[in-house]
């Protein structure tokens, strides 16, 4: 059994200093509530960690002073110096006992947080170090759909490592990042199918952990590696999936929108890549949801399909639905979204609009050269117009603020070293440059 | 519930357009159904009787292979993954499979209760209303069993294997091909532990000795107890996702479900008298024409179609 009971907790803290400490001294620590989390205390006591019992402080006195939020149902005496003054007790609410244990994974996150806020039963104590005192999201004045620090783990791998952006209503927004980032993952723990280790995440107001139900009526998603039964028809499949929603759009109508209107009778098997795509959108859209999900929108389709799917999905945009879309196309990403994170190893490195990501990465052409023999970086950077240089898999990346001239500077300093080109492209500065400029490497490697 | 109903309906839909289903649950169903009252039971309107208890269980058992094939099928293919975006339980899911999976099943008992009476002149069918509520109860259990097999199994191998297993041993060790007085002494023993041997001495006590339903109470009420242990425990075990591979835990708590049947065939073993009972019927049946041998041939085991 995990819910401990705990004898030691009266219902009513008293308002002296439970540590029974000098209110006034200097206090490196502060006061934070998250009253979201306060009725589930058993996500962080389990019992292993039968959180700050006397003996086992000093497990945790390392982190004193890191930044971190401590959790516990106890007074965290020892570590926790004294009370701030003016910090409030968070009223006591035991939690629903019939309510299900959360699955052995949700009940140990790790009692410290590597980074960032936590959820608090009792006591939040934290202290933020100077690099952590910016907030990690940009403040916006409705955030429809808000991340903070989201982790979550297979095994030992860690698929998310802290996660934090915000949507706001009416926009696109892409996650972009190389396959196995974490895109998925994130998307679907944002649509309540997953769990999350530690962090907040909320969606339309909601929680997904906590109210999927409620969840699922606001949100629409097309989801990766999905089907529908072989024999089931274009428009039965419509039909069935809206008649499980109180509000709902007219299936006739979303036939005709997405242009299926021949394809109405034909069983699913029968469909094109293409068809199912946009029979996958028009289901997203039988609820007439507040947010939309794409899960790589248009992952394994050929060109001319996925350039109709960007129409589809344009269209939307223009209607003002809010709507997030995962892409290891860097196309897509320009040419869809308002704004951007890119992610990469389950972090987001870089978020904007795409222009501003891509002023970020000099706002310079950029050539891309092969040359017959091997050459080096640090001579190519000193080229005339040449403002930077790095090496890609053997090609190098010179980004230039007047082309003309570190093309001629470049031809001649191949020529002085008996070197050549091999291959010389010129292009536009894109989010592709931006993903190497902070990884090093290409996004679809 | 209408959400389960809509499901219900469009399960039934799917299944109908679905040919290699109407074979197994047509065609088969009925192939046995001749084979058995022609070859073994000789046309016989006494024998035909009694042979239709195994005949219609064989038809009402085939529900768990198909149902649990299609789940996993369903499953692997991530068919259950766009479902959980709408807003179904896990209930609605399997409520609507057992419903189709009965609605779909009872139309070829009620065609086999017919035939035995057209083709084969059988007058006499005893207590109809016990064979009603059995065949019922039945189809029931027997596909919730299908959805135990389901939530254990990771693919559809393991699926076929495990159902092929349990399909054998409820075929060959529970009278439902060969009569329970005709097997040898251990595997009577064995057979007192499988719900299969319930239903066909169930049928044949009903349709032979006109028991009424209450006398019947053991074999309802444990058939009943099972689909509802079965039942309950698969929605707690249900996995929508393809990635989800079942724990320990889940394979313990399927076990659970043999439970009704090990408390019933530990007391038959005690008290019990289905053998004694089952030796009455047959002797009954084969002494009204010329003592029948025991059938020579195996019927093949029928292999459900995915639905």
């Amino acid at each position: 059994m995990r819910r401990t009971e705990s004898p030691k907790l009266p219902p009513e803290l008293p308002p002296q200093n439970p540590l029974g400490q000098n209110e006034n001294s200097a206090n490196p620590f502060g006061f934070c509530t998250y009253k979201k989390h306060v009725r589930n205390p058993f996500r962080i006591c389990t019992s292993k960690t039968k959180d700050l019992k006397p003996r086992r402080i000093n497990t945790y006195e390392k982190y004193r002073g890191e930044g971190v939020i401590l959790l516990t149902r106890y007074p965290a005496k020892g570590i926790c110096p004294e009370r701030p003054s003016g910090a409030k007790d968070l009223p006591y609410k035991p939690a629903n006992p019939h309510r299900r244990p959360t699955g052995a994974k949700d009940l140990t996150p790790p009692l410290i947080p590597h980074d960032g806020p936590n959820p608090v039963l009792r006591y939040a104590i934290h202290s933020f170090p100077e690099r952590s005192r910016r907030p990690i999201t940009p403040l916006m004045s409705n955030p429809i759909l808000q991340v903070e620090n989201l982790t979550k783990s297979y095994g030992p791998v860690e698929a998310i490592r802290g996660v934090s952006f915000a949507v706001e209503e009416g926009e696109v927004f892409g996650l972009l990042g190389p396959n196995g980032a974490g895109k998925t993952s994130t998307i679907e723990i944002l649509e309540g199918l997953r769990r999350l280790d530690s962090g907040r995440v909320s969606v339309c107001g909601l929680d997904p952990q906590r109210d999927p139900e409620k969840l699922k009526r606001e949100i629409g998603a097309t989801l990766q590696a999905t089907s529908l039964p072989d024999n089931m028809r274009v428009f039965e499949a419509l039909k069935l999936f809206a008649s499980f929603y109180e509000r709902r759009r007219d299936p006739e109508e979303l036939l005709k929108r997405f242009g299926l209107e021949e394809k109405r009778n034909a069983a699913y098997s029968k469909l094109s890549g293409g068809q199912k795509q946009r029979l996958a959108l028009a289901m997203a859209l039988v609820n007439d949801p507040r947010v939309l999900f794409f899960d790589e929108p248009t992952a394994g389709l050929d060109p001319q399909v996925r350039r109709e799917i960007y129409g589809v999905i344009e269209e939307l945009r223009r209607e003002k639905k809010t709507i997030v879309l995962t892409t290891h196309y860097i196309e897509e990403a320009e040419r869809l979204c308002d704004r951007v994170a890119i992610v990469d190893h389950g972090k987001v490195i870089a978020q904007g609009t795409p222009r501003e990501l891509k002023q970020r990465s000099g706002d310079t052409t950029r050539i891309e050269v092969r040359l017959a023999k091997p050459g080096s970086v640090e001579k190519l950077k000193a080229l005339d117009g040449v403002t930077d240089c790095r090496e890609v898999d053997s090609t190098f990346i010179l980004h230039c603020q007047r082309p003309p001239q570190a093309i001629v500077a470049l031809v001649k300093h191949l020529e002085a070293e008996g070197n050549e080109l091999t291959n010389l492209e010129i292009s536009t500065p894109s989010l592709e440059d931006v993903f190497i400029e902070l990884t090093g490497r290409r996004l679809r490697d | 519930m209408k959400h389960f109903l809509t499901l219900t309906h469009n399960r039934i839909a799917l299944t109908m357009r679905n040919r290699v289903f109407l074979f197994f649950t047509l065609l088969m169903p009925m192939g046995m159904f001749f084979l058995f009252a022609s070859f073994f039971g000789k046309g016989e309107p006494l024998m035909v009787a009694y042979l239709l208890g195994p005949v219609i269980a064989l038809t009402v058992m085939g529900s768990f292979w198909g149902l649990s094939a299609s789940l996993v099928m369903y499953r692997e293919q991530g068919i259950l993954r766009r479902f959980r975006l709408a807003p179904l339980t896990a209930a609605d899911m399997l409520a609507s499979s057992l419903a189709a999976n009965f609605i779909l099943t009872i139309p070829t008992v009620v065609l086999e209760l017919f035939l035995a009476r057209w083709v084969y002149h059988v007058t006499h069918f005893g207590n109809i209303f016990s064979i009603i509520i059995l065949v019922s109860v039945a189809t029931i259990s027997f596909a919730a069993l299908g959805l135990i097999v389901a939530s254990i199994t990771n693919s559809m191998q393991e699926t076929q294997i495990i159902c092929q297993i349990v399909w054998f041993a409820l075929l060959f060790f529970s009278g439902a091909t060969f009569p329970l007085a005709t097997l040898p002494k251990f595997v009577q023993g064995l057979a007192v532990f499988l719900p299969a041997t319930y239903l066909v001495a169930g049928l044949q006590k009903a349709m032979l000795l006109a028991q009424n339903p209450w006398m019947l109470k053991t074999e309802i009420f444990v058939l009943a107890a099972w689909s509802i242990l079965a039942f309950f425990i698969s929605t707690q075990l249900f996995r929508w996702e393809p990635g989800e591979k079942v724990t320990r835990n889940a394979k313990l708590w399927a076990v659970a479900t043999v439970l009704p049947f090990l408390i019933l065939g530990a007391w038959e073993i005690k008290h019990g008298n289905v053998q004694t009972q089952s030796r009455t019927i047959y002797r009954m049946a084969t002494a009204a024409g010329e003592p029948a041998p025991a059938p020579a041939a195996q019927p093949v085991p029928a292999k459900q179609a995915p639905r």
